[in-house]
């Protein structure tokens, strides 16, 4: 089976049916992390999107990309003229998009394997 | 005919608000024989902590209500044998050198790779005087090791069951504190004290002769009316 490789990590950790159970687990609350932050960042209350940003990384690391990261750092590090460009906001949103399309998929593809 | 033994669990308590991250942890230390149980906030420790020991608690510092540096101090005033290790997002030195100063027995700075914190775990477990081997306690003039099950008092060894050694060891983890029957039970046997079963208050009384200890007027082991018994270390 290929596997896309922002869940590697996730893998190597938890095996093929271990990963499929955190994340049909995590699936909702990235969606929750995922509009939350957005939320705080448009409402522009930066400590609560840092504070998110903080508790979301500490997982993330294994699932997600290397940029999603560094815009989670961005949020944490109260990069304000950064955190204000039109483009940020955008390309957060395409990465959560990525990792959530990729769970999905990885999800749809185990499920069939181990429904 | 043979038999199969189930590998020992180690308790470890997650006290951290992230839910992902206890379920992560919870899936992976399971694992590696570890029983990973979660509480969200510090605040819920006491009430834990009064019903059974843990053999590890991972602490984060950022927590609602009171943070984890509290609570560390909280703990290894209460509870200086159980070893603690420290998480945060933080990689202030400050924060870390107050967190081992204030007797942390490890930190690990968030995020951190799941293997990496169970290299950790195994290194605390396998450290000696943290697998509780040399633990003593004194008490009054009797000095306790659980290790090996006896007391010391004038240069004399006093031998203890192994009930009455974990039970003596229960209390001395709780200097000070009412403990009821129930919740002794509950860390020793892991049931609910049943109101005709007499073996605690036996135990006790055996406990209190081998301390040297007054049955009608103890100074060590008290009975507390209606609620329990009291450990006094130095009355």
């Amino acid at each position: 089976m290929n596997l896309s490789s922002p869940l590697d990590s996730l893998l190597d950790i938890l095996g093929t049916e271990g990963t499929q159970c955190f994340l049909t687990f995590a699936q909702p609350n990235i969606q929750q992390y995922h509009h939350d932050i957005t939320e705080s960042l448009k409402q522009k209350n930066w400590d609560a999107a840092a504070a998110m940003a903080h508790r979301f990384k500490a997982t993330a690391h294994l699932y997600s990309t290397a940029t999603l990261q560094n815009l989670l750092d961005d949020i944490i590090a109260k990069q304000i003229d950064i955190l204000q460009h039109p483009e940020f906001c955008q390309q957060l949103l395409l990465e959560f998009q990525y990792i959530e399309t990729n769970i999905d998929s990885f999800l749809k593809k185990t499920t069939l394997i181990n429904p | 005919m043979s038999s199969i033994h189930a590998p020992h669990l180690y308790r470890v308590v997650l006290i951290d608000d992230d839910i992902l991250l206890h379920k992560l942890l919870e899936m992976y230390l399971f694992e590696h024989h570890y029983q990973l149980q979660s509480l969200s906030c510090g605040e819920e420790i006491r009430d834990f902590i009064s019903q059974q020991t843990p053999d590890l608690i991972l602490l984060d510092i950022m927590l609602p209500g009171k943070d984890g540096l509290h609570w560390l101090n909280w703990l290894k005033h209460n509870y200086p044998n159980i070893p603690v290790m420290l998480l945060s997002a933080k990689k202030s030195a400050e924060e870390r050198l107050i967190g081992l100063e204030f007797g942390a027995d490890d930190y690990l700075t968030k995020p951190f790779h799941p293997k990496e914190l169970l290299i950790r775990i195994r290194k605390i477990m396998r450290h000696p005087t943290l697998a509780n081997k040399h633990v003593t306690y004194q008490i009054g003039s009797n000095l306790f090791n659980p290790a090996h099950e006896h007391l010391e008092r004038n240069n004399q060894l006093i031998k203890l069951t192994t009930q009455e050694s974990s039970l003596l060891q229960f209390f001395c983890q709780r200097p000070d504190e009412i403990l009821t029957r129930d919740c002794i039970s509950q860390a020793l046997n892991g049931n609910e004290h049943q109101p005709l079963n007499r073996s605690i208050d036996m135990t006790i009384n055996r406990l209190r002769k081998k301390l040297g200890d007054h049955a009608s007027n103890p100074r060590y082991l008290c009975t507390v009316w209606r609620k329990g018994y009291r450990l006094t270390l130095a009355p």
